[in-house]
């Protein structure tokens, strides 16, 4: 059905296969810009796939490459100072991020202060704050979930105060994006396992959402099937070049579609988990997909039997009657969870994961406040949330 | 052919759309005083946090302040030059008209790209809950029902009771 009105947004150029980082001075080139500075975390630099990046530099017309690869594995606002430091010291005019979630957001964070020429992250918390134009920004991911490589958000941590700095702009896209299989090769499989449901759950939320259109839906379909038919041969033998590819590319499409359509509970729940238990986003959204799924199932239940085709193949598909459709997508989430679960050990409930039950009422309360909310096809307050936290338990 | 076209301006709609935001506004007012889950959810804003409702591109435009003791004030249209920490800001005249003629929900209208929030997100969804709070007093159930993803939970008695004091009094005197 196509919405009354809907508009969509992706101006992210993406490259795509193996050895695509060689491209990437030729497409500074083209941004007008010769002295990037790359950011990435000591991870990515000690996993030995940096040098991926900085070769592709060898014999280019790039003037200068600043490194810096002390991301911490939450983006701090601290960091997110120091860089911009380092940017206008080091006279760099773009930023590179090399690695997951944190260094895109840092990446992003420090590109506001640059762009705006501040140091008070502050002044541009929340929403559409943001009004003119950033510095480049190209991202090159090290994990396939996030998506943010094709997203208009970033999430900050102001450690000396306790709290997470959300930023919304349609200026904090980046613009490019470089999925080369090259850089999550060596994933371990529990990582790969929860970044990959990262994606799916972008991919199935954005399906259902009250902003998803048929552009949306597209992106989130083809996300769909690229990590059912990938993620356990991948999870089975990491050096996969094929389905590591493929997955990158599905986190990316599923990136594109809830950028535009948006998610809901299950984020919201997930951010809320995050912030009370230090779960990671992977892990809980893992756990809490097929929960957000059957409450919203009374009003989404045509949208989730539409999505057996993809999840569950043309053979399930046919085999189950329409009725019945709906529940079994949900039984088909479940059955991933299972099989993942086997390879990976990667927690199905939030009593896995090791969160005390006491803290189930702080999870219900921090997701009220999250925006995912706004966009779920069905109201959600206090108790809702609470009732979806307990079911998600054990 | 070429002719110029002046852009037209529809004094009627809005003078529709402020006389709604006025009554809107008072109402929260009211409320925030006399209802406990909007008192609640206001009580967590931060104190003198400003909410701008305004219609693109020149208004008109509504102001909710919270006060130090926890309530929303009616700050009426006009712009006191205070910062807003939360703009909810409609795009068009149109989608604004659809919106205060009910026929469209605000979560509905977010949905539709059809507002932008410029702010604080946590106070952006409590907005939320205080407005669809808001409708359900003021508003006959089928319509709350309508424009909302969940109609808000509020006894009878209360109900009527408060929808009868907000348009005697509440809404006229600000009370």
């Amino acid at each position: 059905m196509i919405p009354e009105y809907y508009e969509f947004e992706n101006p992210v150029r993406i490259l795509s296969g193996l050895r695509a980082l060689d491209n990437l001075p030729y497409e500074l080139g083209r941004l007008g810009v010769s002295r990037p500075l790359v950011i990435t975390d000591p991870g990515v630099a000690g996993a030995g796939i940096l040098k991926h990046v900085t070769r592709a530099f060898d014999d280019s017309a790039t003037e200068s490459v600043t490194l810096f690869d002390r991301v911490p594995p939450e983006s701090s606002l601290d960091t997110v100072r120091e860089l911009a430091r380092i940017y206008r010291e080091k006279g760099c005019d773009c930023i590179v991020a090399v690695g997951g979630g944190s260094v895109i957001d840092t990446a992003k964070g420090s590109n506001i202060l640059v762009t705006e020429e501040t140091d008070d992250l502050g002044a541009f918390v929340g929403a559409d704050l943001l009004e003119k134009p950033m510095k480049p920004l190209v991202v090159i991911p090290t994990t396939s979930g996030t998506g943010s490589e094709v997203t208009v958000a970033a999430m900050i941590t102001d450690t000396e105060n306790h709290l997470k700095l959300p930023f919304t702009s349609r200026f904090l896209l980046p613009r490019l994006a470089i999925l080369d299989p090259r850089m999550t090769l060596g994933l371990p499989p529990a990582i790969t396992a929860a970044t990959a449901m990262d994606a799916m759950t972008h991919a199935v939320e954005s399906y259902i959402c009250l902003q998803k259109n048929p552009l949306s839906d597209a992106y989130g379909w083809a996300a769909i099937r690229l990590i059912r038919a990938h993620l356990i041969p991948v999870l089975r033998d990491g050096g996969d070049e094929n389905g590591r590819l493929a997955l990158a590319n599905a986190s990316c499409m599923a990136g594109v579609a809830f950028s535009n359509s948006m998610v809901g509970i299950v984020h919201a729940l997930g951010h809320g988990c995050g912030a009370a238990c230090g779960v990671p986003h992977g892990v809980a959204m893992n756990i809490f997909l097929p929960h957000g799924l059957e409450y919203n199932m009374a009003k989404t239940r045509p949208l989730l039997a539409e999505l057996l085709l993809h999840l569950g193949g043309p053979e399930t598909y046919a085999a189950t009657p329409a009725g019945d459709r709906a529940a079994r997508t949900v039984a088909e989430i479940r059955g991933l969870q299972a099989d993942i679960h086997r390879i990976t050990r990667l927690p199905r409930t939030l009593k896995e994961a090791g969160i005390p039950r006491e803290k189930l009422e702080i999870i219900a309360e921090k997701a009220l406040g999250d925006g995912a909310l706004l966009f779920n096809p069905v109201g959600v307050d206090y108790r809702d949330a609470l009732a979806v936290v307990r079911n998600a338990y054990e | 052919m070429t002719r110029d076209v002046s852009p037209g301006r529809s004094v009627w709609k809005l003078r529709m759309i402020r006389f709604v935001l006025f009554v809107f506004g008072r109402a929260a007012q009211v409320l925030s005083r006399i209802d406990p889950e909007v008192r609640r959810e206001v009580s967590r804003w931060p104190e003198g946090f400003v909410i701008r409702y305004t219609v693109l591109p020149h208004g008109p435009s509504m102001v909710l302040a919270r006060t130090r003791a926890g309530r929303l004030a009616y700050r009426g249209g006009g712009d006191d030059g205070a910062p807003a920490g939360l703009t909810v800001a409609l795009k068009n005249v149109r989608s604004a008209l659809l919106i205060f003629t009910f026929r469209v929900g605000m979560q509905q209208a977010y949905a539709q790209n059809r507002v932008s929030v410029r702010g604080d997100v946590p106070t952006a969804l409590s907005q939320m809950r205080v407005l669809n709070r808001v409708l359900a007093y003021m508003l006959p159930e089928k319509v709350v029902r309508r424009i909302t993803l969940r109609t808000p939970e509020i006894g009878p008695f209360r109900k009527y009771v408060s929808r009868g004091f907000l348009y005697l009094f509440g809404i006229p005197f600000g009370v």
